[in-house]
């Protein structure tokens, strides 16, 4: 019983992470945290089931385009509510994007409705798998396996590539970087496409095994939180072992000490790790410049 | 300075006339638009609360729409469960909230910016899963009935009944917060919303001013909260979730950031609004909401008061006195 | 800590300040008299700054690096920025801090904090007694921004006015509290010669009439060597000079510290 409830918490977890992990390039390279990411996970869902059911694209063509449809939306909401607003500092940025969660959300709902909709998973056919006499659900293991490979692919991006590189250098500091030249607003441009990118990733790969519902982007925005908080919200591999370490904790702390535990269990992790060690596990402590 | 009796003469006379409308409502329009009244002076109380929070001080807390559901049901619980009357226990559970908002400053003060902010998304998710599942105590996601305030005097209708006892109290909050905001206490606050360390060179105690500050919003919530429950003679959970929030967030930023009588105004806009686009609009009410929101933040961050007040129709509501 | 402590009004012993690998202060010790002015300079980053963010308690030494700072007797260390306000020390910021959404005087105002009223709720509890000392407060503002001859100004908002006028209403509100030690952290960056002018007369009338203490961190060096009666040099963190202005005009440690080794002399 551990290790189904381990991998299907490193399952969950990777997605976690990921959503986690969508967030916080967005604080490292613009200092804004985008509480609409929620929603853009959850438009990542309602996407895929409306190119794949309901106008009957192709699987693997569906899911492209609505990671692309996503991240057009972020660019948009990154020229509609950031770039104006850009001097005004950090409460009226994030409180666009409190407005832009709302919005998407009332606009999922109109769309689709109260109903919860369901989304087919890609092994259809498959029974669970036996394994050393555990059985997990393939579901999860496809899950796991496609987090940990597009975290691996946004590592490299970020460590080896000279667009990567570039990102990096303004994240760590936007007016050294347009002194060397970079054109920072393009940076932030691609900040926002490829953050909500990532939340559309999650969202399709969640799709399948979870119905999807309107209001679901707020209960991953909060594990994103925690996953974020856990690792250091500054710290791309904190989010990302924080993300894993929440989904397995969560998983297990549910099951052996109390069911009641999986719903709160980010809200424990957010008090508790703020309250002690603000930083997170593998954050850096900010010195204040007078 | 004659010249300036003149104008203060008609604004007197127009301040009487105007409370004079206000008192007279209730015998005038219909039970409908007296409960949006109602909820209109409610709403101000608990955004006066949260501007003195943000606004003022400049702390971005999600934290109001947990005090503004602690309050009602504290008050709630207690007139049903305990059969104790109203006029006791909308005081209890505006203290025991305020109380709540003084534990509430305690992580407020080592966290910043969002940090703060999602401390308190997670208190406010996690007030919502108590009132959710402590069914026992709460009754659950059903919610649970909540027994008029009888006064007998003005019913029916039951909202011209209460609308006076709302009324004062909206009015004394407007009263107290003014004095609050014009005196050492703003003054404070502001300075530790512009720049922490220059308030603490200018010997204000930020832990001081920023427990007053928490507190104060789950004062006002709670006394609001309670009203609320007895206004809607119901309480449920929904309707302290994320997108009271929104909305209270939304009243605050229409009105302006940081005034008075900007949370007067955003709070009455921002009742009636919905309200107007009621019937095929209902499911629209987030949209609505949300593009209310990204318009003020995006174009008019200054809220509708600090709009005139740039146009120099209306004086800056200043902080001496 | 003894009768010393009564002449000198700041004392600092061995004070180091570390940012990680770099020592932003080395071993400082340093005392200063009642009623002097003192100035500070050295080339940038050599931990002026840090200096007086150590006395206003925003920086604090670890312990293991030990170090003394007192004031009229009181450890500095032990006491958080606000408590430090209080018994008397003010100061001002190099980045212009003047309060945003606020006019003059209600900035000036605000710099009366620890003095207005009884508490912050004594308006309900006593309005009276609060009204009386509200307008004692605003008499002393108004008081204080005739000194600096910025008084018409006070009811326009602070940030609409020239930067020269918002670097005096700062130093107005620090003055208003009445400080016995007042540091200065750059006060003249970014005035033009007149306002220089203007500035040194104040910093003199303040010595005088007001008997403050001041610790001066400039680089204006006209200003500083005019004004101070001594000098301490910075560099790199530790103190490479201290005497009289015409003596450290002179020093060539200092004189290498801003301008380079000269190999021909």
């Amino acid at each position: 019983m551990f290790w189904e409830l381990f991998t299907t918490g490193l399952g969950w977890g990777g997605l976690y992470a990921l959503v986690g992990l969508g967030m916080v390039i967005m604080v490292k390279a613009t200092d804004v945290v985008n509480f609409a990411h929620g929603e853009l996970f959850m438009l990542g869902g309602f996407l895929a089931y409306a190119f794949y059911e309901t106008f009957g694209l192709p699987y693997y063509l569906a899911i492209a385009c609505t990671i692309m449809l996503v991240a057009l939306i972020g660019l948009a909401m990154e020229r509609i509510g950031f770039r104006p607003i850009i001097a005004s500092g950090g409460v009226v940025l994030c409180m666009a994007t409190v407005a832009f969660s709302v919005l998407l959300k009332g606009v999922s709902r109109s769309i689709w409705g109260k109903e919860f909709l369901t989304f087919p998973p890609i092994f259809s056919a498959f029974k669970s798998l036996e394994f050393f006499n555990i059985s997990l659900n393939p579901q999860y293991l496809l899950i796991l396996g496609l987090t940990l490979a597009i975290i691996f692919v946004v590592v490299i991006f970020f460590g080896y590539t000279k667009l990567g590189k570039i990102m990096r250098a303004t994240s760590e500091s936007q007016r050294g970087a347009a002194l060397v030249g970079i054109n920072v607003g393009s940076v932030f441009c691609l900040t926002w496409g490829l953050s909500a990118a990532l939340g559309a990733i999650a969202g399709v790969l969640i799709a399948p095994i979870t119905l999807l519902f309107p209001d679901m982007g707020v209960k991953f925005l909060i594990k994103g939180f925690a996953a974020a908080v856990l690792g250091g919200f500054t710290s791309i591999p904190g989010v990302i072992v924080g993300g894993f370490l929440m989904g397995v904790m969560e998983n297990l702390a549910g099951f052996y000490i109390w069911t009641a535990l999986t719903d709160i269990f980010s809200f424990l992790v957010i008090f508790i790790v703020l309250l002690i060690k603000p930083t997170g596990l593998l954050g850096e402590k900010i010195i204040i410049k007078v | 300075m004659t010249f300036v009796n003149k104008s203060s003469l008609s604004k007197k006379i127009a301040s009487i006339s105007f409370f004079i409308i206000i008192c007279a409502l209730p015998f005038v329009v219909d039970r409908y638009v007296l409960y949006v009244i109602n909820l209109i002076f409610i709403n101000i109380i608990v955004c006066l609360g949260l501007n003195v929070l943000l606004g003022y001080g400049g702390q971005f807390a999600f934290s109001n729409a947990a005090f503004y559901g602690i309050g009602a049901y504290t008050s709630a619980l207690l007139t049903t469960r305990l059969l104790i009357p109203y006029w006791l226990s909308i005081p209890i559970g505006a203290i025991f909230t305020a109380f709540i908002g003084l534990l509430i400053a305690l992580p407020a003060l080592r966290l910043k910016g969002v940090y703060l902010a999602i401390i308190t998304i997670g208190f406010t998710h996690l007030t919502l899963w108590v009132f959710l599942h402590w069914v026992k105590v709460t009754h659950g996601g059903g919610g649970f009935e909540v027994p008029p305030l009888v006064l007998g005097v003005f019913a029916p209708p039951y909202e011209k009944d209460i609308y006076y006892i709302t009324l004062a109290i909206a009015i004394l909050a407007v009263l107290f917060t003014y004095k609050l905001i014009r005196s050492k206490v703003g003054r404070a606050l502001v300075a530790i919303r512009e720049n922490e360390i220059v308030a603490q060179a200018l010997a204000i105690n930020i832990t001081t001013y920023k427990m007053i500050a928490f507190t104060y919003s789950g004062l006002l919530a709670g006394i609001s909260g309670g009203l609320f429950a007895i206004l809607l003679r119901f309480c449920f959970p929904e309707n302290f979730d994320l997108f009271q929030m929104v909305m209270q967030f939304a009243m605050i930023m229409v009105g302006g950031l940081g005034s008075v009588m900007g949370t007067l105004i955003g709070a009455s806009i921002v009742t009636i609004l919905p309200e107007l686009l009621r019937g095929p609009f209902t499911a629209y009410m987030e949209i609505l909401f949300g593009a209310l929101l990204l318009f003020f933040t995006v174009f008019m961050p200054e809220g509708i008061f600090g709009f005139i007040k740039k146009k120099g129709w209306v004086k800056r509501e200043s902080l001496c006195t | 800590m003894g009768a010393d402590s009564d002449h000198n009004n700041l004392m600092i012993k061995d004070v180091t300040i570390r940012f990680g690998g770099l020592i932003a202060l080395n071993r400082i010790s340093m005392e200063i008299k009642d009623g002097e002015i003192r100035g500070l300079i050295g080339p940038n980053g050599s931990g002026k700054t840090t200096m007086l963010n150590v006395i206003s308690g925003i920086y604090r030494p670890v312990r293991e690096d030990g170090g003394l700072v007192y004031f009229q007797g009181k450890d500095l260390l032990k006491l958080k920025p606000h408590e430090i306000a209080i018994i008397g020390i003010g100061r001002t910021f190099q980045n212009l801090c003047i309060l945003k959404g606020m006019t003059v005087l209600e900035n000036v105002l605000t710099g009366l904090h620890k003095t207005i009223g009884t508490g912050d709720f004594s308006f309900i509890l006593s309005p009276r007694k609060t009204r009386s000392m509200e307008e004692q407060a605003k008499d002393k503002a108004f008081e204080i921004l005739k000194f600096i001859r910025m008084d018409s100004y006070w009811n326009h908002i602070a940030t609409d006015l020239s930067f020269g006028n918002q670097r005096l209403v700062e130093l107005a509100r620090t003055l208003v509290g009445n400080p016995t030690l007042l540091l200065l952290d750059e006060p003249a960056a970014g005035l033009s010669e007149a306002e220089v002018k203007l500035l040194h007369d104040l910093l003199k009338k303040i010595q005088q009439e007001k008997r403050a203490t001041i610790l001066l961190v400039e680089h204006v060096m006209d200003l500083v060597m005019e004004v101070s009666d001594i000098v301490t040099v910075f560099d790199f963190g530790a103190k490479i000079a201290e005497n009289e202005p015409i003596e450290v005009k002179r020093d060539p440690k200092v004189i290498e510290a801003y301008f380079g080794k000269n190999e021909e002399t």
